[in-house]
This record gives C-alpha cells, sequence and structure tokens, in this order.
C-alpha cells in the first residue's frame, strides 16, 4: 500500500516535470528549469505563464476527477458509478455554453468558469431538494440523472437554436475538453474549490467503507446517511463544477482510473478515493503530454484523446472482469 | 439495568401497522429468539428498535446518537451485502470503526475471527467465499463490534447444521457473559434449544414472549404457524419438530 502511494506520487512529479518540458519551443531540460524559476527572457514566460498552469490544472482537473469517481462508486456501491452522474458536469456544461452562445464569454473571461460554476450551485440544489432527506442512494441516482438529462437536452436546445456557426463551432471545441490556452487565473479560480471539495469527500473515507456492508448496518456501525450524502454531493459538485469550468468536460477518467486501481487497494473504498486521486492526476498529465506530442499543430482536444484511450482500456477491463468471473 | 426497552412501539405503512405496539424488555443474559410467520413484522420491529425505521412508540436505542448507538447495539441484517471484494480481516475489521481508526491486529477482529473458526479465510477476498462463509465473515463483523446489544435477522440462514449450531452457541455464550441478544430464527427447533427467551409475533403484535414451554403451546402453535408440533423435554434439551400443516381456521 505504501509502496502503491510512492509508485503514484513519484508516477505525478515525472509527468509533471514532462509536461512543463514538452511543447512547442524546445529548449534543454536545465535552461527550461533554469527558465521556470528566473521567468526571464521569452522562455521563462512561455515556462512560468503557459506550460506550468497547464500542468498544474492537469493535475487539478485529473485529480479530482480520479477522487470524485472512487468516491462515487464508493458510495453507489458501483464500479460503474463515475462523477458525471449527478449532472453536475452536464450543468457545468450548460453554464458555459449559455456564456459562449450569449457572447458573454467573449466580453470579459472569467464570464464562462463563473457560469459553469453557477450552473452547478443551481445543479446541487436541484439535487438535493429532488433526493429527498432520506439519505438513500437510489433517490440520489435518480435525481441525477433527471439532472443530467435536462442539462444535456438544454445544452442541445442552444446548439440547435444557435443562428451563428461561429459560435457553434465554438461551443462544440469547448466541450471536447481542453487544457490548452489556460493561465493561472484559471488556477485561481479552480483551486479553491477544488481543494475545499476534496477536503469534503476525503472526509468520507470511514463512511465509504463502512457503506462495502450496506445502507442498514452502515447507519449502525455509526454513520450518517444524510451528511454522508451532502459531503459527498457537495463536495463531488465543487471539484467537478470547478474543474469543468475551467477544462470543460472529460470523461473516462472518473470511471477508468478507480477501476484500474481497485485491486492494489485491497478494494478499499478509502484507500481507493487517495489512489484515485494520484492515479487521475497522472492520467490527465499523460493524456495532455499526449496532445502535444502527436499532433503539436492541430489542437487536439483532451477530451478526445481521453475517450479513444479510456474506451480500449474500459473494454480490457470488462474482458478481464469477466474472466475472473467465470 | 436493561440493555433495550421498547415502548409500545409501532410501524406503519400507510394506515396499516406493520408493528403494532410492541413493548418488551431486554435484560443482561437474554437471548431472545424472535420467532413467527413470514411477513409477521420481525425485520422490521428490529430495525425499528435500532432507529433505522421510522416509527411510534419508544426504542432506548433509537434515541441515542448515531455514535452512542453503534456502541451498544450491533447489528446483522438479512441481506448480506459485500459490495467490495475486502479481504476477510477488513471486513471484519468494519466492526470496530465506531470506536476509532481500525488498528492493525485489533483484539476484538481477531477474537471474532477465530470464532467463527474464519482464521484459514482471514485473507480471502470475501466476495470469493460461498455464501456460507460469507454469512460467518459478516457474524464476524457484528461480534467485533462488541456491543453489549446485538440483533440479527435470521443469522442462521444458509448455514449448514453444524455451523448453524456453533453460531447459536456462540450467541448463547454470550449472552451468558451480560450481554442481550434478539434474534429472528424461523427454525423453531433451534429458537427452542439454544434462546434462554421466545417472542412470537403474529400480524404485528406480540403474541407471547417468555420461556419456549410458555411460548410453544400448541395453542399458539395453531394460531400463528397453522401447524402442529412434537414438543418434548429431554435431558439432551428441548425437542421440537413441526409434524403438519393444519388447515387455517379463517
Amino acid at each position: 500500500m505504501m509502496r502503491l502511494g510512492l509508485f503514484l506520487i513519484s508516477l505525478v512529479t515525472f509527468l509533471f516535470l514532462c509536461s512543463l518540458l514538452i511543447g512547442h519551443t524546445q529548449a534543454p531540460i536545465s535552461t527550461s528549469l533554469k527558465a521556470l524559476i528566473s521567468g526571464e527572457g521569452s522562455l521563462g514566460t512561455v515556462m512560468q505563464e503557459i506550460r506550468l498552469p497547464r500542468a498544474i490544472l492537469a493535475v487539478l482537473v485529473g485529480g479530482s476527477l480520479g477522487l470524485s469517481g472512487a468516491a462515487m462508486q464508493g458510495y453507489l456501491r458501483n464500479p460503474l458509478a463515475e462523477p458525471g452522474l449527478i449532472g453536475i458536469s452536464g450543468s457545468a456544461s450548460l453554464g458555459a455554453v449559455l456564456s459562449l452562445q450569449t457572447g458573454l464569454a467573449a466580453t470579459f473571461w472569467l464570464a464562462l468558469p463563473l457560469s459553469a460554476l453557477g450552473m452547478s450551485v443551481l445543479a446541487v440544489f436541484l439535487i438535493m431538494l429532488l433526493a429527498g432527506k432520506q439519505g438513500r442512494s437510489l433517490t440520489l441516482i435518480l435525481a441525477g440523472i433527471a439532472i443530467s438529462a435536462l442539462a444535456g437536452a438544454m445544452t442541445s436546445l442552444v446548439l440547435n437554436l444557435s443562428p451563428n456557426p461561429y459560435a457553434t463551432a465554438e461551443i462544440v471545441f469547448w466541450m471536447m475538453g481542453s487544457l490548452a490556452d489556460r493561465s493561472f487565473d484559471h488556477v485561481w479560480i479552480a483551486l479553491p474549490f477544488c481543494v475545499m471539495g476534496a477536503m469534503m469527500i476525503l472526509s468520507l473515507g470511514p463512511a465509504l467503507n463502512a457503506l462495502t456492508l450496506g445502507e442498514d448496518t452502515a447507519q449502525t456501525i455509526g454513520i450518517h446517511l444524510v451528511k454522508t450524502r451532502y459531503l459527498l454531493v457537495i463536495g463531488v459538485a465543487a471539484v467537478i463544477g470547478a474543474t469543468t469550468a475551467v477544462a470543460g468536460a472529460v470523461g473516462f477518467v472518473g470511471l477508468v482510473v478507480p477501476h484500474i486501481l481497485r485491486r492494489w487497494v485491497k478494494s478499499q473504498p478509502s484507500r481507493l478515493m487517495w489512489a484515485s486521486m494520484l492515479g487521475g492526476a497522472a492520467l490527465v498529465l499523460a493524456a495532455d503530454i499526449l496532445v502535444r506530442l502527436v499532433l503539436p499543430d492541430r489542437d487536439l482536444k483532451l477530451g478526445v484523446v481521453m475517450a479513444i484511450l479510456g474506451a480500449p482500456l474500459f473494454l480490457h477491463l470488462i474482458y478481464k472482469t469477466r474472466a475472473e468471473l467465470s | 439495568m436493561s440493555l433495550m426497552t421498547l415502548d409500545k412501539l409501532s410501524v406503519f405503512r400507510g394506515d396499516c401497522p406493520v408493528v403494532d405496539a410492541v413493548s418488551l424488555t431486554l435484560e443482561p443474559g437474554d437471548f431472545v429468539g424472535l420467532i413467527g410467520p413470514n411477513g409477521a413484522g420481525k425485520t422490521t420491529l428490529m430495525r425499528a428498535a435500532l432507529g433505522i425505521l421510522e416509527h411510534k412508540g419508544s426504542s432506548s436505542l433509537a434515541v441515542m446518537s448515531q455514535s452512542d448507538r453503534a456502541k451498544q447495539a450491533a447489528w446483522l441484517p438479512q441481506v448480506r451485502e459485500i459490495a467490495w471484494g475486502l479481504s476477510v480481516r477488513d471486513l471484519v475489521g468494519l466492526g470496530r470503526l465506531p470506536f476509532g481508526p481500525i488498528q492493525k491486529n485489533d483484539r476484538h477482529v481477531e477474537a471474532a475471527i477465530i470464532e467463527m473458526e474464519l482464521t484459514a479465510f482471514s485473507d480471502r477476498i470475501a466476495t470469493q467465499l460461498s455464501g456460507g462463509e460469507q454469512a460467518r465473515a459478516l457474524i464476524a463483523r457484528a461480534l467485533a463490534q462488541d456491543t453489549p446489544v446485538l440483533m440479527a435477522d435470521e443469522p442462521t440462514a444458509s448455514l449448514d447444521p453444524a455451523n448453524q449450531i456453533s453460531t447459536l452457541k456462540i450467541f448463547s455464550e454470550l449472552a451468558q457473559t451480560g450481554r442481550g441478544i434478539i434474534a429472528s430464527i424461523h427454525d423453531l427447533g433451534l429458537a427452542a434449544r439454544y434462546c434462554t427467551k421466545l417472542a412470537l409475533l403474529n400480524r404485528g403484535k406480540l403474541v407471547a414472549f417468555g420461556s419456549a414451554d410458555a411460548v410453544l403451546t400448541p395453542d399458539n402453535l395453531r394460531t400463528v404457524f397453522s401447524i402442529e408440533a412434537h414438543y418434548e423435554k429431554t435431558k439432551e434439551g428441548i425437542i421440537f419438530q413441526p409434524l403438519s400443516v393444519l388447515k387455517k381456521s379463517n
């Protein structure tokens, strides 16, 4: 268990450095790192204002997706659960799409992330209202599905009625998810939500472990179901709302990473959250490096690469699970 | 001092009482066998007593805070849910959750593993065990909680005869150390032999409460279970064997 932690931490560190060193402007490693610290010259600007925020955002986005994926799976006791299930990413996307369509996003740069965050907050209230006060997970899934469907339909409606083909193209590209051309401003928007949300989610370790035995038994070993659900939904909404606001919707990370790492933490939901947080960060860092290496001039979208990587990986896992079951 | 007091505990489904004004006291040393036909309200009664189901009337457990109750009463539901492939030791360790972070080699966990004869399985993945072995692992989980009160919903279902007997023996030994146990049991013969008291539930009402002699009367068996049975006190303990089904009178 210790070894897995060390491995994941060194993997994230290694990929973080790679992410800093790979890009359009090529320079020797030592020169790049010196420029990163001093900030001098054009290379210094590239390192400090383009690559560093991009790498940090990759960690934030990946960590958030991995962590909330593991938490959702643990809470719902279902390996197919993922952060998008409660409708937050769909709602955040809708907020972003609305700001792009209305042209608000063009007037000042904060408009898009703020609109996405605002929509996530609205979604949280709706979900809590719909899910009722009993704290059972089934009502939460149903409420989440309803919100997701509604947000998806509204997004389609905006695209459908959009009179401006440029705005439509912009919306479609934005929805594919990307970390290109982000700045420290984006980091500062996402960071507080990510830290707060992650702390809320990580505090659920014992509750998720207890839920292995079902909701009834969990209650009789001291787990407060309603409190657990509040922490989970608000925590997931904070991290997913914030990362969708700055990077668009990136799929598969929250689904695949916990699935890959589960066997290495002896299936303990509490440990899986930490492992998936690191694993998610590593996966998104790697995919974002790949985006820059494969087609450096074509602005390949992170979400697209993630799905292309994620789907076969997932199929492989299904195949392996099937072999274990038979 | 009693371990649990229920006072006119009722649970309604719509207007229909599923548990109907049950009053009952659990004393240290009691091993109460909760018996009654399907749908009599056994599970509902226990869940309401634990406070995890909305109810009228009062239960001394339901008014406790969640964390205090977890130290007072353990619950073993009938549905054997193990969502993830935890090792048996980690699974049993979940019983220590109310007492803070789970320690490695916790003595309660080790004792429960030995008690349920799971030593050979302790590092195996719980979801890969057979149904009976999983049942034993979950009983061990409840034992590890080491609470004054233990409530179990059909703990002997899906166990083989040897494991049925040893499980009920463990419960009865626990009761002898001053704990109170309530277990719903369908096998009236086993209930009669190992429980110190029987509580007979019919259509949500507590029809009889007391020793096997007082509860398993031909009259009660006929009106509640519609059966006829052989009942004999021997030096090997009570022998109870249902013989035939009676035509329902209504």
